[in-house]
């Protein structure tokens, strides 16, 4: 059952492009991995999603999310939804709680925000979403200030908003990528794990290939505001059709790519991504592309059954992956 | 304790600047017909004559046990005549606070909340204007339109409270405006910047991610995380405002410190001075505390010691 169906997501800032006409689909329970470079517009997409862009940013296209159009809704109208069937964790644990209300009380907040449950109800539910993150003393720790948790710690209570109503949706916008190493795979663990237990589906924002694939069922690959491929997770690791997808591949050492580089050197994908008004005409991955050609002035679509990509001279499936082509000096 | 260190810091400082001033009191008090011995005589009898370490501890001493001294002019005890000033600049000062806040943060969070509209910028600008009004010409406009022209109420002079506290209060009002609005359209810019900064604060977005609807969500971080900033520069204000009391009293002929410190400067009624520029210095100190120790009420990351 389609969950959330977006077709032709445009953003615009000041006349530039965020966003390109965007189109996926994600459906319910289901992990869904979007990955990309910083800059390539993920978390404007999950901003745009929870209708919390930034002011000055110009949304067209279709989201509809459990069969209703969320574009075009009032402020009012999109709250009642957040939080309560859509609901985000943030990149950020250090300032996306407020410093100066306990972490209970942020929780409650947002069982309140949508149900109309007593004060002694709600704190049982927060309670309860606490030793769920993994808080081995809720009652305690529950007066703790932000500033009194460690990083890992209010990534979980971030985590423990987003589930306080159920919700049928997780956006998480690169919810470990401000953590230490070793706290990482404790919170993805949980995530996983609880997106799991409530059913919910999960749409997981990284740029971190490895995290999105330990995850996720399906791929989606973003670059310069537009999907330019989009396959299960099986199928972006071993036969990857994008040459951007590929390079991104090898530049994830460990995984899918086999390391057959010189000891010592890091793959790289040469050149930069450009700024916002910066990309080229057609394909926005011309001018990084060794596969380019005269055809590339183009747009290409992102077509395909099942495995979508968006390349006129993509990589033939099962082919030996591109070694050596993208490897930096 | 600082603050004991602070004020002691200050009243050494004012006694020091006031007596390294040329110009003997006793002389100034006989006028110029005194014969010097006249003069020398007087000069004992003040205890001017004394080293300035002892008169130092004398007059401490004294403010410690509330025992203001007497002035050099009359030879009545101050405490009286300060208090009688007190009545009138305590409730001037605490009036203008009051108007300067109510201007303020309505202006400041709504000059925040339509910052990206033409009503938002037009209240910036208005506020900037009201910052560049000095208040003792606010002061003779009101006087000129309120007061002259429609007579609603006392362009000058004060109502004892003991007499009529509707009359004090009523003679009170203009001078509180004068004295308010500058600081309220100074406090609005730091309101404005306050709510601005919770309004693109992180937790903000989680607060309405979790489904509280903009002005909600605003409401509940943004009172107390504004306020954190906001509280900083009343403190400070709180000194500008006891100044700008002093060209206010002027304007408005009210028998009040200010006025009290001006004719006493006139007189080179040091004692009185020295007094007053005293207390107005333990007001500032203490209104630094009591900030502070409002900061901790406040902000959590303020720990004691911290």
């Amino acid at each position: 059952m389609t969950l959330l169906r977006v077709s032709g997501l445009r953003v615009e800032t000041e006349g530039l492009p965020v966003l390109r006409g965007v189109d996926f689909e994600v459906s319910a329970g289901e992990r869904v991995g979007l990955i990309g470079e910083s800059g390539s517009g993920k978390t404007v997409a999950a901003l745009t999603l929870m209708g919390l862009q930034p002011e000055g940013f110009a949304v067209q296209g279709s989201v509809e999310f459990e069969g209703r159009q969320l574009l075009g809704l009032s402020d009012r109208e999109f709250s009642a939804i957040r939080g309560a069937r859509m609901a985000m964790v943030f990149q950020e644990p250090m300032t996306a709680l407020d410093p100066l209300m306990r972490v209970g009380q942020q929780i409650i907040d947002a069982v309140r925000a949508h149900r109309r449950v007593s004060s002694s109800e709600s704190r049982r539910r927060m309670l309860e979403l606490m030793a769920r993150v993994g808080f081995p003393s809720p009652e305690e720790q529950s007066r703790r200030f932000p500033h009194q948790l460690s990083g890992g710690q209010r990534q979980r209570v971030v985590i423990a908003i987003a589930l306080a109503c159920d919700p049928a949706l997780i956006l998480a916008d690169e919810p470990t990528t401000a953590l230490d190493v070793t706290v990482q795979a404790q919170v993805l663990a949980l995530l996983q794990r609880l997106v799991a237990e409530e059913g919910s589906a999960l749409l997981l924002i990284s740029h971190d290939l490895a995290v999105v694939s330990s995850v996720c069922q399906r791929v989606l690959v973003m670059y310069g505001g537009t999907l330019v491929e989009a396959a299960t997770t099986d199928e972006i690791l071993k036969a990857p059709r994008h040459p951007y997808t590929a390079a991104l591949l090898q530049t994830s050492a460990g995984i899918g790519a086999q390391s057959r580089l010189a000891a010592g050197r890091l793959p790289t994908i040469p050149g930069s991504v450009p700024s916002l008004g910066g990309f080229p005409e057609g394909c926005v991955f011309r001018g990084r592309c060794p596969r380019e050609q005269a055809r590339c002035r183009e747009v290409p679509p992102l077509v395909g059954d099942g495995h979508r990509f968006a390349c006129w001279f993509p990589l033939e499936p099962g082919a030996a992956p591109i070694a050596g082509t993208f490897v930096g000096r | 304790m600082a603050t004991v260190l602070t004020l002691f810091g200050a009243s050494v400082l004012v006694f020091a600047v006031l007596n390294i001033l040329p110009g003997s009191p006793a002389q100034v008090i006989l006028g110029t017909q005194a014969t010097p011995a006249s003069v020398r005589e007087l000069t004992i009898k003040l205890g001017l004559n004394q080293p300035l370490p002892l008169q130092y501890l004398h007059w401490i001493g004294g403010l410690l046990s509330l025992h203001l001294g007497n002035s050099y002019i009359s030879g009545q005890p101050l405490a009286p005549e300060l208090g009688a000033a007190l009545a009138v600049t305590g409730p001037l000062v605490a009036l203008g606070l009051l108007f300067g806040l109510a201007i303020a943060v309505p202006t400041g969070i709504l000059s925040a909340l339509r910052h990206r509209r033409a009503s938002g910028t037009w209240l910036a600008a208005a506020t900037q204007v009201g910052i560049a009004i000095p208040n003792f010409v606010l002061g003779i406009l009101l006087i000129i339109v309120v007061a002259v022209d429609w007579r609603l109420l006392p362009a000058s002079g004060f109502i004892p409270w003991s007499q009529s506290v509707g009359g004090a209060l009523r003679s009170l009002v203009l001078p509180a405006i004068s004295l308010g609005l500058v600081e309220g359209a100074i406090l609005s810019r730091y309101v404005r910047t306050a709510i601005l900064g919770v309004m693109q604060a992180d937790y903000l977005r989680t607060a309405r991610a979790k489904g509280l609807p903009a002005r909600r969500a605003l409401v509940r971080h943004g009172v107390r995380n504004a306020s954190v900033p906001v509280l900083t520069v009343l403190g400070l204000e709180l000194s500008g405002l006891i100044i700008g009391a002093v060209v206010i009293e002027a304007v408005f002929t009210l028998p009040g410190v200010g006025s009290l410190l001006l004719s006493s400067v006139a007189n080179r009624d040091l004692i009185t001075v020295q007094d007053i520029v005293m207390l107005v210095a333990t007001v500032v100190v203490v209104t630094n505390l009591l900030v502070d120790l409002l900061y901790r009420v406040v902000d959590p990351r303020l720990e004691v010691g911290g």
